[in-house]
């Protein structure tokens, strides 16, 4: 069967439709009203989707991450609160449209080419799967071992502004993936005497704690408070007019799709990205950008949406997950005993025909509620924090008993929570934490898998790093690393500065 | 705190200025000052977690009932995360130095300040967080879900008694029948 049929046998079935429908709306809410995220979501699904079927679980799963990435936009346009992390940048344009009465314009906007960005990212992931696999199939273990290492150098530097903290991030995230049973020998390692860790830390209780209960206190413990929203009002906007930007959007959507693919980097880096990018290229805004150029909604929109697709790539062929709601959607498989990687695509053609028709079915829904839904939303959005928060914490316990049925998983929720919220206090980012944590065991087997097939080899350094494909990934990962010293990033920042004085002198 | 002797032997180095104990002030109040950045603090934990690792991993390796070659033991990545945990911290510290240092030189500038945290409500919603958890294995999931609501929703500002009263009694009948009914998810 071909990819093209395998997909579209999806679309006839009433079921995994409506279970696509179901994540949709779900993830139309959960996205745009702030302090309940997408991460977050996903967490609590993997969860109950546990004893469903592996399709079921894709359908609602997909259609809560791809209406969920831009339903963020809304509360971003409506009461200058991104709902989402990725939709941070779509404030910049967005409010100041709403703000001008424009609101119904800016909404439409964030509708389409999120729509165009999530289907953009979504053929190429479908295109390029194949071929990357191929190129995966050739992977070794010590390739693994530094693809694992090179995301979460990548993601360490993206998501906080401090390099040594995205790496501290990401080796606790390692640390617990380490604790219970070796893979290897077979013995209990760093679980300290308690005997439910013997198993490991359980990946859903620990992401519904990071990013779950960590918000509940995050929110709390600064008192942010409910904004306002702005009022919709009915203006017309023509599709041809909107539709004038698509070629623009053409190229966010790569960019997205690009960044989205890197391991680790995610929406917020390509809305950003894209963001700039607009501001070079479009000389002449319909308005200043920051103060309502709907140019800026379509960068921002059209290239957070296209990373989903983008993050799915290194998630299916490679088993690195592209940002953290792929390294969520990667449990699933687990949890539905899949195991993604270079053969993924031969042995579960069929799971990855459902990611790819949720995806696709997600976007069409993300469509239909986006115009039509979307614009009536606005109560939903300001439900007042002090119902919300307590509610979102009953979810958490919930999610996190779910999987095993074990009190002990909801204390390690807890302990989880309070792990998050410290960690953000301190200016830390959950992101690659999750990744280490989906990651460290992944790492340590092939680390010491490719450790002692080099030490029978004639030249074990050759022997583990002499073929092309390690040191390509080699020189990346130790150039990610070095380039991000601050100490060497403060000596090219001086120097481009000097140059630049040069030139204008 | 004693003034060092060695910084009280230099007092008669540079005669008629009262250096010494501006010197030791100036010692202080920089290792003050390195202290509370928060870079730096991080640091001293992160390196103090990565010896307790390194130290721990080596131990664990040496007592181990089955000895095992290192490549193999389930204690060398651990030891490897612990190189460097250390590793980082020195980074992390010289950030921090670099803070510290690039603050001086900006003096008079305003640093942005930290949002700020109500301590009492928070240490209020984790400790009641665990009085949930512990109620869940004696009372059940609805009992237990409707006191933890309306504690919180209380505890959270909200005053309407019908409010509280209709959101923690309506919504733990609503959760029960939408996961056990509904979706057949075990609740605690």
């Amino acid at each position: 069967m071909s990819t093209l049929q395998g997909v579209l046998s999806y679309f006839v079935d009433p079921r995994f439709i409506l279970l696509c429908f179901a994540g949709a709306v779900a993830g139309l809410f959960v996205g745009s009203i702030p302090g309940l995220s997408v991460s977050m979501a996903t967490a609590l699904l993997v969860s109950i989707t546990y004893t469903w079927s592996t399709n079921d679980a894709l359908a609602t799963v997909m259609g809560v991450y791809v209406v969920g990435v831009f339903s963020g936009a809304l509360s971003a346009i409506l009461i200058n609160i991104p709902g989402a992390p990725s939709s941070v940048v779509t404030t910049l344009d967005g409010y100041p449209l709403a703000k001008r009465g424009e609101s119904f314009k800016a909404l439409k906007y964030a509708t389409i080419y999120s729509f165009i960005g999530s289907v953009f990212g979504l053929v190429v992931m479908g295109l390029l799967a194949q071929p990357i696999t191929k190129i995966a199939l050739k992977f070794q273990p010590m390739d693994y071992f530094l693809l694992a290492l090179f995301g979460l150098a990548t993601v360490g530097s993206l998501t906080t502004k401090s390099f040594s903290k995205g790496l501290i991030s990401a080796l606790i995230g390692i640390f617990l993936a380490l604790i219970g049973l070796d893979s290897v020998v077979g013995t209990p390692r760093l679980t300290f005497g308690i005997q439910n860790l013997k198993a490991g830390v359980a990946v859903v209780p620990a992401l519904v704690g990071l990013f779950g209960f960590a918000e509940v206190l995050t929110v709390i413990s600064t008192g942010a408070s409910d904004g306002e929203v702005s009022k919709i009002g009915k203006e017309v906007v023509k599709l041809g007019t909107i539709l004038k930007e698509f070629w623009h959007s053409m190229y966010y959507c790569v960019i997205g799709t690009l960044v989205g693919a890197l391991p680790g980097a995610g929406g917020p880096v390509a809305a950003f990205l894209s963001y700039s990018e607009a501001k070079r290229i479009v000389k002449k805004p319909s308005r200043p950008f920051g103060e309502g150029a709907v140019e800026g909604i379509v960068a921002s929109e059209s290239a957070n949406n296209a990373c989903i697709g983008g993050a799915l790539i290194p998630m299916l062929t490679l088993a690195i997950p592209g940002d953290a709601v792929t390294a969520i959607i990667l449990s699933v498989f687990y949890i539905h005993g899949l195991q993604p990687g270079p053969t993924f695509l031969k042995t579960n053609a069929d799971s990855f025909y459902a990611i790819l028709a949720g995806g696709l079915i997600s976007c069409v829904f993300l469509l239909v509620l986006g115009l039509l839904v979307a614009p009536r939303i606005s109560k939903i959005i300001s439900v007042p924090k002090k119902l919300l928060l307590p509610v979102v914490a009953v979810l958490c316990v919930i999610g996190a008993y779910a999987c095993n049925n074990r009190i002990f998983d909801v204390c390690m929720m807890l302990f989880f929570g309070v792990l998050g919220f410290l960690l953000r206090r301190r200016g830390y980012s959950v992101a690659p934490v999750t990744l280490g944590l989906v990651l460290g065991g992944m790492m340590d087997s092939n680390f010491r898998r490719a450790i002692s097939l080099a030490s029978t080899a004639a030249n074990p350094v050759v022997a583990m790093f002499g073929r092309p494909i390690t040191m390509i990934l080699l020189v990346l990962t130790i150039l990610t690393i070095v380039t991000n010293i601050p100490a060497v990033k403060r000596y090219r920042a001086g120097r481009k500065a000097a140059r630049m004085a040069k030139r204008a002198g | 705190m004693k003034v060092p002797a060695k910084t009280a032997g230099r007092k008669n180095d540079s005669p008629g200025t009262e250096t010494p104990p501006a010197r030791f002030t100036e010692e202080e109040s920089a290792l003050h000052e390195y202290l509370k950045n928060k870079s730096v603090q991080d640091s001293i934990v992160a390196l103090a977690l990565g010896i307790a690792l390194g130290v721990y991993s080596l131990y664990s390796y040496h007592s181990a009932v089955v000895q095992t070659a290192w490549i193999m033991s389930p204690y060398l990545f651990p030891l490897l995360l612990a190189t460097f945990a250390v590793a980082i911290a020195f980074s992390l510290f010289m950030e921090g130095r670099y803070q510290v240092v690039s603050a001086r030189e900006k003096e008079g500038e305003a640093e942005v300040p930290a949002a700020k945290m109500d301590i009492k409500k928070l240490l209020c919603v984790i400790g009641l967080g665990i009085a949930y958890v512990v109620l869940i294995n004696y009372i059940t999931f609805v009992p237990a879900t409707v006191l933890y609501l309306a504690a919180m929703i209380w505890l959270l500002g909200e005053r309407r008694i019908w409010m509280i009263a209709a959101i923690s009694v309506g919504m733990p009948i609503l959760l029960y029948v939408l996961f056990a009914v509904l979706l057949n998810v075990r609740l605690p």
